[in-house]
C-alpha cells in the first residue's frame, strides 16, 4: 500500500478519489457526532453540559498522538529512503497535528474552570501534552529553518525521531513527577467505564477526527507535488519560450 | 573520541579571553536575580534552594549549547576537520567531551559556592552535585544535537524549544534526587533514572547530532 503510494503520480490518482472520500466522511461524521454529543446524548450526573467538551477532547488528545506517530514513521522512511513524498507527507502532518494538540489543550482548560475550578494543572497528563505541543512547534520551527527544502526536511526529520523515542520518557517522567508533587486529580474519565449512549458519539467524534485528519493531510501532499510540479513545467516551457524568441 | 580535537578546544577555551568563566558569570547572575526575585527569606529560601540551582545550571546552560557549533561551522574548521577525518561521529564524541570539560565542569564546581550561599547543609550540596554530575551527560549531549541541528542559524531560542522538552524529565529526576539524598542515599531510584536519561540522551542524541552535521555538509 505504502510503496503503491510511493510514486507521486499514483498518489495524485489516489488522491483524486481518496480526498473526497476522506472530506465527505468527515463532514458526515463529524456533523453526526457534534449532533449526537450536544443534543443527542445525556448531561452527566455530576458534571452537567460541561461533559460534552469531552467528545471533542478526546478525539483530540487521541489525533494529536496519531498526527504525532505518523509524522514520526513518515520521518522515519524520509531519513532512511529519502523518499521525497515521505518530507511532503511529514510536513503534511504536522500541522493538522499541532492544531489537535491545541484544541485539546483549550477544551481541557475550558473544562476544567467549571469542574475542577482552574483554567490549568499542573496534572501529569496536561503537562505531557503541552510538551507535545512544544515538539510540534520546534519541528515546525526547524522545517523552516533552512530554505533548501531537502535539507529542512532532513533536519526536521532528525527532531521528529529524537521526539518520538523522547515521548514516553517525557510522559512517564512527568506522571513520576505528579505523583510526587500532587495528590490524584479526579482526570481519568474512564473510557471502558463510559455508557453506551456516551461511547457512541465519541466513537462518531474520533471516527471524524480521523477522517479529518485523512483529509487535511492528503489536501496538503496533493497540492503541495502540484506546486513542485508546475514549478518544473513553468521552467520548462520558460525555456522553450527563449529558444524560439532566440 | 580524538584527544587532539579535545585538546585543541580546551587550549581554546583557555586562551579566549575568560569566555568559558560567562556561563560561571550568568549562573551567579541568575541566583542573585532569583533571591532578589523570592526575597531574603533564609528558611523558604534554603528549602528552594536545590531547585535554583539546577534551574540556573540549565539555564546557563541553554545558553551556552548556540556556541557549540556555529563558530567551527562558520570559519571552516567543521568542514576542514570532516574532510580530514571523514568521521562525524568522532567529531561529535569529541566535541561532546570538550563542551563537557570547557563548559559544564567549571559550571559544576561553581554549585558548593552557590550552595554556600543559601546555607544548605553538606548531604544537600553532595546530594545535589552528585545530581547534576549523573545528568550532565543528558544535558550535553542534547545541547549538542539542537547545536548540531541549528548551526547558528535562527535565534537563540529555537535551541530552547528544542531542548526544553527532552531536559525536562532530568529536571524532574534532579530536583527529586537531591530531596530523597539526605534519607535514601545514591541507590535511589531518581539517581538511577538520572543515570538512565543520560545514557539514553548519549545513545540516542549523539548519532542524531552528527545525522544532521552530515545534512548540512551534503
Amino acid at each position: 500500500m505504502l510503496t503503491y503510494l510511493a510514486n507521486p503520480e499514483r498518489f495524485l490518482r489516489f488522491a483524486r478519489i481518496a480526498r473526497p472520500v476522506f472530506g465527505v466522511l468527515a463532514i458526515i461524521s463529524l456533523g453526526y457526532g457534534l449532533w449526537l454529543s450536544l443534543i443527542g446524548s445525556p448531561e452527566d450526573y455530576q458534571q452537567g453540559d460541561s461533559v460534552r467538551l469531552m467528545y471533542i477532547h478526546v478525539p483530540a488528545a487521541w489525533s494529536a498522538l496519531m498526527a504525532y506517530t505518523a509524522l514520526a514513521s513518515a520521518s522515519f522512511v524520509s531519513f532512511v529512503w529519502r523518499h521525497p513524498l515521505a518530507d511532503i507527507a511529514a510536513k503534511a502532518f504536522a500541522v493538522p497535528g499541532m492544531a489537535f494538540t491545541f484544541l485539546c489543550l483549550v477544551t481541557g482548560s475550558l473544562w476544567g474552570k467549571p469542574i475542577w475550578n482552574t483554567w490549568w494543572q499542573w496534572d501529569g497528563r496536561m503537562t505531557s501534552v503541552l510538551i507535545l505541543f512544544f515538539i510540534y512547534l520546534a519541528y515546525l520551527s526547524v522545517g523552516s529553518l533552512v530554505a533548501d527544502r531537502k535539507k529542512a526536511a532532513r533536519y526536521a526529520s532528525i527532531l521528529a525521531m529524537v521526539g518520538f523515542i523522547n515521548i514516553p520518557i517525557i510522559k512517564f517522567s512527568v506522571e513520576w513527577w505528579n505523583s510526587l508533587h500532587q495528590p490524584a486529580t479526579i482526570s481519568n474519565i474512564g473510557a471502558p467505564g463510559l455508557p453506551p449512549e456516551m461511547l457512541w458519539p465519541l466513537l462518531t467524534m474520533v471516527l471524524g477526527f480521523t477522517a479529518f485528519f485523512a483529509w487535511a493531510s492528503i489536501s496538503t501532499i496533493q497540492r503541495t507535488i502540484l506546486i513542485e510540479k508546475s514549478a518544473r513545467q513553468t521552467v520548462k516551457s520558460g525555456a522553450k519560450i527563449t529558444l524560439d524568441t532566440l | 573520541m580524538n584527544f587532539d580535537m579535545i585538546k585543541r578546544e580546551i587550549i581554546l577555551a583557555a586562551r579566549s579571553g575568560g569566555d568559558w568563566m560567562m556561563g560561571i558569570i550568568f549562573f551567579a547572575l541568575f541566583l542573585a536575580m532569583s533571591v532578589i526575585a523570592l526575597g531574603n527569606n533564609s528558611a523558604s529560601l534554603s528549602a528552594l534552594a536545590p531547585a535554583l540551582v539546577w534551574l540556573a545550571f540549565l539555564m546557563s546552560a541553554l545558553l551556552s549549547f548556540g556556541h557549540i557549533f556555529s563558530g567551527d561551522y562558520t570559519d571552516g574548521t567543521l568542514a576542514q576537520s570532516l574532510m580530514f577525518r571523514g568521521n562525524v561521529l568522532e567529531i561529535v564524541i569529541s566535541k561532546f567531551i570538550a563542551y563537557i570539560i570547557t563548559a559544564l565542569m567549571p559550571l559544576w564546581l561553581a554549585i558548593p559556592i552557590a550552595a554556600l550561599l543559601f546555607n544548605l547543609s553538606t548531604d544537600v550540596i553532595a546530594g545535589l552535585m552528585l545530581a547534576v554530575l549523573i545528568g550532565i551527560p543528558a544535558i550535553a549531549a542534547y545541547g549538542i544535537f539542537a547545536s548540531a541541528l541549528t548551526m547558528g542559524r535562527g535565534s537563540g531560542v529555537l535551541i530552547v524549544l528544542i531542548c526544553t522538552p527532552f531536559l525536562i524529565p532530568v529536571l524532574i529526576f534532579g530536583t527529586n534526587a537531591v530531596e530523597v539524598y539526605t534519607l535514601q542515599g545514591l541507590w535511589s531510584a531518581p539517581y538511577k533514572a538520572l543515570f538512565g536519561l543520560s545514557l539514553i540522551g548519549c545513545a540516542v542524541a549523539i548519532p542524531a547530532a552528527s545525522a544532521a552535521i552530515k545534512t548540512s555538509f551534503e
